[in-house]
């Protein structure tokens, strides 16, 4: 019986089927910004294709960002609530952290032990944070969950650490310019390097164990960053009544 | 057994039926949380509506006294609404049917708001001519036979419900404003002031409520606040009722231009003391029937949307699994 793990936070949207050993299946799709409509047809095709129905999945577990604010709560919303119906455990997993185990395991072998997943936070930004490699595959956060301007986590990140760190992600992708002009930093970008988001390492991060548990499965919720922005049009013509 | 799901806007709603039963309706309101803004956020309503749905669900089928696995059909609003509230619903209800192995109906909210009408405790039959006022639409509909809906007019600017919400704000009335605007009102008299009643000529049967609250605005700008102390109540009373009225003219209106004799109402106006008292006088001069559905009803629910989704057909899996959501989308004229 496998785990069923999702994730949304990019434009990309990631399925994997397995558990901690055995990964039975993965896909990625690229949504766009069509996660509603694309996502659970894309985990019933999985499951067909491994001869599986939705009531095989034993545990769920979902990718909770942060990345784009809409894809997240498709993600999760869907998580949520396949775990209501199907009556099995929900956990949630940092994308960062998620995409951090990617992106070490695509550099096997180097010494390196510094990774920075760097997630497009979009309006000129990007989520990142920087973790150190604990073991054989875990990883241990050294800073806190950063928005800001790539040029500035640049600033931050000469400030951390002396040794080269691994980056990668969409948002590493998106301004490549501007973080390969630092020596330290050692962009990853062929697609399987774990550049995008792979639910696969969601599946390898958590030990699934206890059964169903409402109150877990209503814990889970979007790692947001941001606070949310109150609509200035909509607020706008609210405060101001005789507008519109 | 149906189990309906709404999250178009501002309320988490979810409601379990059984036949035309309705078993339970349970609908956790954000109100609190945009009042601090004096207007819906969409972003937070979004926020909001992921962290309750699921315990709304619950709770609905606890209080219904099932299972959710005894749920054969599931209906969920897909349009028209916030596209961020709208997303968390309709992820929430494809999932949950997904999981159960049943069918879905994706309902039109519009349509949700005169199917609250064939529930009980007074439940009608169609022919009739329907009002929709909330804070979100303002529109009138013509309902020939379930699941047929002709357009015969809506607002061309603000909502009824959005009318009033600013007339008590520009009145220093709290947000949302529109019951306390109503409580004002009680006690004032609505001759004294005249403010227009938008579009009324004979044979338009669209609303335009922009015209009033601009007039309100600059009634109050240019008086003196003496006056406007003493008077508010019947400043509050003018301004009302010359929403009310549109309202009303116009659902009558359109009743005689479809030779209709009954007339139903939903949507949160509905509570409107001023629109009930004004329509009941007005069906009765007209020998119309009217009927309006409890308040529970009449505000944004999950009832109404099961309501719709036993006459409408359902998609079966997996072709609903591709089923989105969109922000526009009202009755086709
Ligand atoms: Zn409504």
């Amino acid at each position: 019986m496998p785990a069923l793990a999702i994730d949304t936070a990019t434009e990309v949207a990631a399925i994997a089927l397995g558990d901690r050993d055995t990964l039975l299946a993965e896909s990625r799709i690229s949504a766009g910004r069509s996660h509603l409509e694309l996502l659970l047809p894309a985990v019933h095709e999985l499951l067909n294709h491994n001869n599986l129905a939705i009531q095989d999945v034993s545990a769920v577990v979902a990718g909770t960002g942060p990345g784009t604010f809409s894809g997240l709560r498709v993600g999760i919303s869907t998580a949520r609530a396949l775990a209501q119906a199907l009556k099995v455990p929900l956990y949630g997993f940092g994308t960062l952290e998620a995409l951090a185990l990617g992106l070490l395991r695509s550099k096997r072998g180097s010494n390196d032990c510094l990774v920075l997943p760097v997630i497009d936070a979009r309006r000129g930004q990007v989520f990142a944070r920087l973790y150190r490699k604990e073991g054989e595959s875990a990883v241990v956060p050294e800073s806190d969950v950063l928005c800001l301007d790539p040029a500035d986590l640049l600033k931050q990140i000469s400030g951390f650490a002396n040794g080269k760190v691994i980056t990668g992600g969409n948002g590493a992708l998106a301004y490549r310019k501007i973080l390969q002009t630092s020596r330290q930093l050692d962009l990853l970008d062929s697609d399987d390097s774990g550049n995008q988001v792979c639910a696969v390492w969601h599946l390898r991060a958590v030990n699934i164990e206890n059964g169903y548990d409402e109150s877990q499965m209503l814990s889970i919720v979007p790692e947001y960053v941001r606070e949310p922005d109150a609509d200035k049009t909509v607020l706008l013509r609210m405060r101001e009544p005789w507008l519109k | 057994m149906i189990l309906g799901i709404e999250t178009s806007c501002d309320d988490t709603c979810a409601a379990v039926l059984h036949g035309n039963e309705i078993l339970s309706s349970v609908i956790s309101s954000q109100t609190e949380f945009h009042a601090l803004y004096g207007g819906v956020v969409p972003e937070i309503a979004s926020r909001h509506h992921l962290e309750l749905v699921n315990a709304v669900i619950a709770q609905a089928i606890a209080k219904a006294g099932v299972e959710l696995n005894s749920i054969t059909r599931i209906a969920v609003t897909t349009r028209p609404g916030l596209i961020g509230a709208l997303l968390v619903g309709v992820a929430t209800a494809k999932s949950i049917a997904y999981g159960l192995g049943v069918e879905l109906v994706g309902v039109n909210h519009m349509e949700g708001h005169v199917a609250a009408n064939y529930l009980p405790p007074e439940p009608v039959e169609p022919p009739f001519v329907c009002l929709i006022a909330s804070g979100g639409h303002t529109s009138v509909v013509f309902v020939p036979q379930r699941g047929e809906h002709k357009l015969l007019g809506q607002t061309l600017d603000d909502a009824a419900g959005e009318a009033l919400d600013k007339g008590a704000r520009l009145l220093g009335l709290g947000y949302p404003g529109g019951a306390e605007l109503d409580t004002l009102a009680a006690d004032g008299a609505p001759g004294y002031v005249t403010f227009p009643v938008g579009l009324d000529k004979p044979g338009r049967l669209d609303f335009s409520f922009s015209g009033v609250k601009t007039a309100l605005y600059y009634y109050l700008r240019d008086l003196d606040p003496k006056i406007f102390n003493e008077h508010r109540a019947d400043i509050a009373a003018s301004y009302q009722s010359a929403v009310i009225t549109a309202l009303v003219k116009k659902t009558l209106a359109a009743a005689a231009s479809t030779r209709c004799d009954q007339i139903c109402i939903g949507g949160g106006v509905s509570a409107n003391t001023e629109l009930r008292r004004l329509l009941a006088t007005e069906c009765e001069r007209q020998g119309m029937r009217l009927h309006i559905p409890p308040p529970t009803l009449c505000t944004d629910n999950a009832a109404m949307i099961a309501s719709a989704a036993r006459y409408l057909p359902a998609k079966p899996l997996p072709d609903y699994l591709s089923l989105g959501a969109t922000a526009s989308g009202g009755f086709a004229a």
